[in-house]
C-alpha cells in the first residue's frame, strides 16, 4: 500500500540560531553622561511631590457646587469639642420607653448623678438645684443650677445661676420615636469646665472629650431606663 | 476561686482569682458544674481577637448551679441553669426584636467605643470573649457573675446530665441558627465548610429542617466520619477540588445554601483553586499583624453557591477581609445572613428537642478534663483536631 507522503510524521526541522545583539544597558545610558541613578531617584521624588502640591492647591482653590444645607443635625456641624473657653456636646440617643416616662425621670433631677460623669449628688428645691462635682484634683465643686424651661414631656433646659464656679447651660428635648419605638432624647450641653485649660488639657488626655463624656452619659441613662442598671463587667462592688 | 486565665498567645493557665459577687440587682451568681472550650476561644488563645489582657478570664459556653441572686432576678438558688454566652438586658430595641446578641444595654458604656469605632455600632456583651464584647469574666471558671440573670440563663430539668444540655449555652443554638439563616427549602442542598461543633450542629440542624442533603467539607477525616454518622455526605479538600465537586454533585446548578462554619483562621492552601491562593497572602497579613481575618472557606463558599443561593455565616470574624469576592456576591444574587447567636430566641425550642430525643447533643464530645487541665485541652484542642473534637471541663472533679 502507497503511504501519502502527508501523513507521515518526520523529526521537525532542526532550529536555527541567530547571533543577537545585546541593547545598551539602560543604567549606563546615564551614567555614560553622569547623571547618577540615586540623582535620578531625587528629581523623579521632587517632580511628584510638586506634582501633589500642586495638586492639593486646586482643590482647594477650586470653587465649590452651591450647596443647600442637608437635614443633618446642625450639633453635627458644630464641632461637638471646644468653642474658646466652652465645652459644646449634643448627642442624642434612642430610649425604648414612652415619652412621659423619660421625662419624668430625667425631670427628677436627682436621677443625674446616676448617669451623668463626674456628678456626684443633685438636690432640688422648685425650680432652684444644688447640684455637686467631682472636680479634678478630688475636690468637690458646688453649683447653683435654676431651671429655666420646663415643658412637660417635650423640652427641659438649665443654666448656672451667674457667678457660679463651672458657667453651663443644658437643654434637652424629647420626641417620640415612630411605631412605638420609644423615645428620642436629644440633650444640648454648653460649660466651661472647671481648672481652665489644666482641665481642658486633662480632659482631653484621657479622652474624656465632652462629646464622649455626654455620650457615656446618654448611654447609662438608657440602661438605667431600659434594663434598670448600668451594666458592668467588674466581678465585685469594689471594682464596680 | 480556680479560674483559666489568658497570658498571652497560646499560654493559658488556672489561676487563684477572687470569687465573684451580687455587683447589680439582676445578677446571679452560678457556680459551674460545666464548661466547655468553644472553636472560637481557638481564636483568642491564637491572639487573633484583639483586646485580651493578660488575667481575663476565658470560657463562655458553661451551665451549672444558682448559688446566689441578686434582688431582681427571678432565679432560685439550687437551680440548674445553662447560660447562654451572650449576655442580653431584654428590654432595648434589639431583645425586643430577639436580636439578643445584638443587645445595646450589656456592654459596659466605657467598653463599648472601641467597637463603635471598628465596626460602627456598638457590640453586644459576652462571657469571656475580650473588652470589645465587655470584658466580662468568663466561664471556664468555678464561679460566674451572670448579668441579667432573668433574661439569659434556661432552666434544665435534672434528669437531663450537663454533657446533653451543655452546648445550649452556644454551639447548639449557634448551628441550628446558621441553618435557619440558610432558609432551607424543599428539596435543598446545603453545603457546610467545617466540621468542628458549630459546623456538626448545623449539618444535623440542617437536615431536621428538612434539607434534601448536606454536604460536608473538611480534611480532619475523624470529623468528616461524625459528619456522615449524621447524615452528610463528605467531600476532603485535601483530595478533592470543593467546587467542582460541588457542581458536579448538583447537576451543574451548585448549593442552594452554604453555610461557612469555620470563620477567620481557615486552613487550605492548595493552590488548584483561587480562593485557596487568596488565603496565603492572608495569612500572611494574620501573621504580621495587619489582618485579623483568613478568609479561605469563606471565599470557596460564595464561590460555590448557587445563583440567588444563600449564604449563612456562622463563623467568627473580626476585622478587615479584603478580596472579598464582592462580584460573585452580586452578579449571582446571593443573600448573606450572618451574626453572633441569638441564643434566647431558641432555648426553649432546643430544651424540647434534646428532651424528645430529636436532637443528639454528645456525639461530639472527645475529651473530658478537669478544669485544672484545661491548659492542656487547648493545646489538643488546637494542635490535634482530627482527635480532639470537643473538650468538657468538669471544675468539681
Amino acid at each position: 500500500m502507497e503511504r501519502d507522503e502527508r501523513y507521515i510524521m518526520r523529526d521537525p526541522p532542526e532550529r536555527r540560531i541567530y547571533p543577537v545583539t545585546v541593547p545598551e544597558h539602560r543604567g549606563d545610558f546615564w551614567r555614560n553622561r553622569g547623571i547618577s541613578p540615586a540623582t535620578g531617584v531625587a528629581v523623579g521624588v521632587g517632580v511628584a511631590a510638586l506634582a501633589a502640591l500642586a495638586g492639593m492647591a486646586y482643590i482647594r482653590n477650586r470653587p465649590d457646587t452651591p450647596r443647600p444645607p442637608d437635614d443633618a443635625e446642625p450639633r453635627f456641624r458644630e464641632g461637638g469639642a471646644w468653642k474658646g473657653r466652652f465645652a459644646v456636646a449634643g448627642k442624642s440617643i434612642l430610649i425604648g420607653k414612652p415619652r412621659a416616662e423619660v421625662y419624668a425621670y430625667f425631670r427628677d433631677l436627682s436621677n443625674q448623678p446616676k448617669f451623668m460623669e463626674n456628678l456626684r449628688t443633685v438636690r432640688a428645691e422648685g425650680t432652684r438645684s444644688h447640684w455637686t462635682f467631682a472636680g479634678a484634683f478630688g475636690q468637690e465643686i458646688e453649683v447653683e443650677v435654676e431651671l429655666t424651661d420646663d415643658r412637660e414631656n417635650e423640652r427641659l433646659a438649665y443654666a448656672s445661676v451667674p457667678g457660679s464656679p463651672i458657667e453651663m447651660r443644658g437643654e434637652v428635648t424629647f420626641r417620640d420615636a415612630p411605631a412605638g419605638r420609644g423615645t428620642y432624647v436629644e440633650f444640648d450641653l454648653v460649660y466651661v469646665p472647671p481648672a481652665g485649660a489644666a482641665g481642658r488639657a486633662v480632659a482631653n488626655l484621657v479622652r474624656r472629650s465632652p462629646q464622649q463624656q455626654l455620650r457615656h452619659g446618654l448611654k447609662r441613662l438608657k440602661m438605667l431606663m431600659e434594663a434598670g442598671e448600668v451594666a458592668t463587667s467588674a466581678n465585685r462592688k469594689e471594682n464596680a | 476561686m480556680r479560674a483559666l486565665t489568658y497570658h498571652g498567645k497560646h499560654d493559658v493557665r488556672v489561676d487563684t482569682v477572687p470569687d465573684p459577687e451580687i455587683v447589680n440587682p439582676r445578677d446571679a451568681i452560678i457556680r459551674v458544674t460545666s464548661t466547655a472550650i468553644c472553636g472560637s476561644d481557638l481564636h483568642l488563645y491564637d491572639g487573633v481577637i484583639p483586646a485580651v489582657l493578660r488575667g481575663d478570664i476565658l470560657g463562655h459556653e458553661f451551665m451549672g448551679e444558682v448559688v446566689d441572686v441578686g434582688s431582681k432576678s427571678t432565679l432560685k438558688k439550687g437551680q440548674r441553669v445553662v447560660v447562654p454566652f451572650t449576655i442580653s438586658c431584654g428590654g432595648c430595641f434589639h431583645c425586643k426584636a430577639q436580636q439578643y446578641s445584638a443587645c445595646d444595654n450589656a456592654n459596659p458604656v466605657e467598653k463599648q467605643d472601641m467597637s463603635e469605632e471598628l465596626y460602627g455600632q456598638a457590640m453586644g456583651g459576652l462571657f469571656g470573649y475580650s473588652h470589645l464584647t465587655g470584658g466580662f469574666p468568663g466561664g471556664q471558671a468555678e464561679y460566674v457573675r451572670v448579668p441579667y440573670s432573668d433574661i439569659g440563663p434556661i432552666v434544665v430539668p435534672d434528669h437531663l446530665e450537663d454533657d446533653k444540655v451543655l452546648f445550649l449555652s452556644d454551639i447548639l443554638p449557634t448551628g441550628w441558627m446558621a441553618a435557619d439563616n440558610a432558609d432551607i427549602e424543599d428539596g435543598d442542598t446545603v453545603a457546610v465548610w467545617g466540621c468542628g461543633p458549630v459546623g456538626l450542629f448545623a449539618i444535623q440542624s440542617a437536615l431536621k429542617m428538612g434539607a434534601h442533603r448536606v454536604i460536608a467539607i473538611d480534611h480532619y477525616p475523624n470529623r468528616l466520619a461524625l459528619a456522615k454518622k449524621l447524615g452528610a455526605e463528605i467531600l476532603d479538600y485535601k483530595q478533592t477540588d470543593i467546587s467542582e465537586a460541588l457542581r458536579e454533585m448538583t447537576g451543574g446548578l451548585g448549593p442552594d445554601a452554604v453555610i461557612d462554619a469555620v470563620g477567620m483562621e481557615s486552613h487550605g492552601f492548595s493552590p488548584d483553586t483561587q480562593t485557596h491562593l487568596l488565603n496565603i497572602s492572608d495569612t500572611v497579613k494574620q501573621k504580621i499583624g495587619i489582618g485579623a481575618d483568613r478568609g479561605g472557606a469563606l471565599r470557596e463558599a460564595i464561590f460555590a453557591c448557587r445563583k440567588g443561593g444563600r449564604v449563612s455565616l456562622p463563623g467568627v470574624y473580626g476585622g478587615f477581609l479584603d478580596k472579598f469576592p464582592l462580584g460573585a456576591m452580586m452578579e449571582k444574587g446571593l443573600q448573606i445572613k450572618t451574626g453572633q447567636t441569638h441564643v434566647q430566641a431558641y432555648l426553649k425550642e432546643l430544651l424540647g428537642l434534646i428532651e424528645t430525643g430529636d436532637l443528639d447533643t454528645e456525639f461530639m464530645i472527645s475529651h473530658r478534663l478537669p478544669l485544672e487541665q484545661a491548659p492542656t485541652g487547648y493545646k489538643n484542642f488546637k494542635d490535634n483536631q482530627n482527635d480532639w473534637t470537643k473538650v468538657v471541663l468538669k471544675p468539681e472533679v
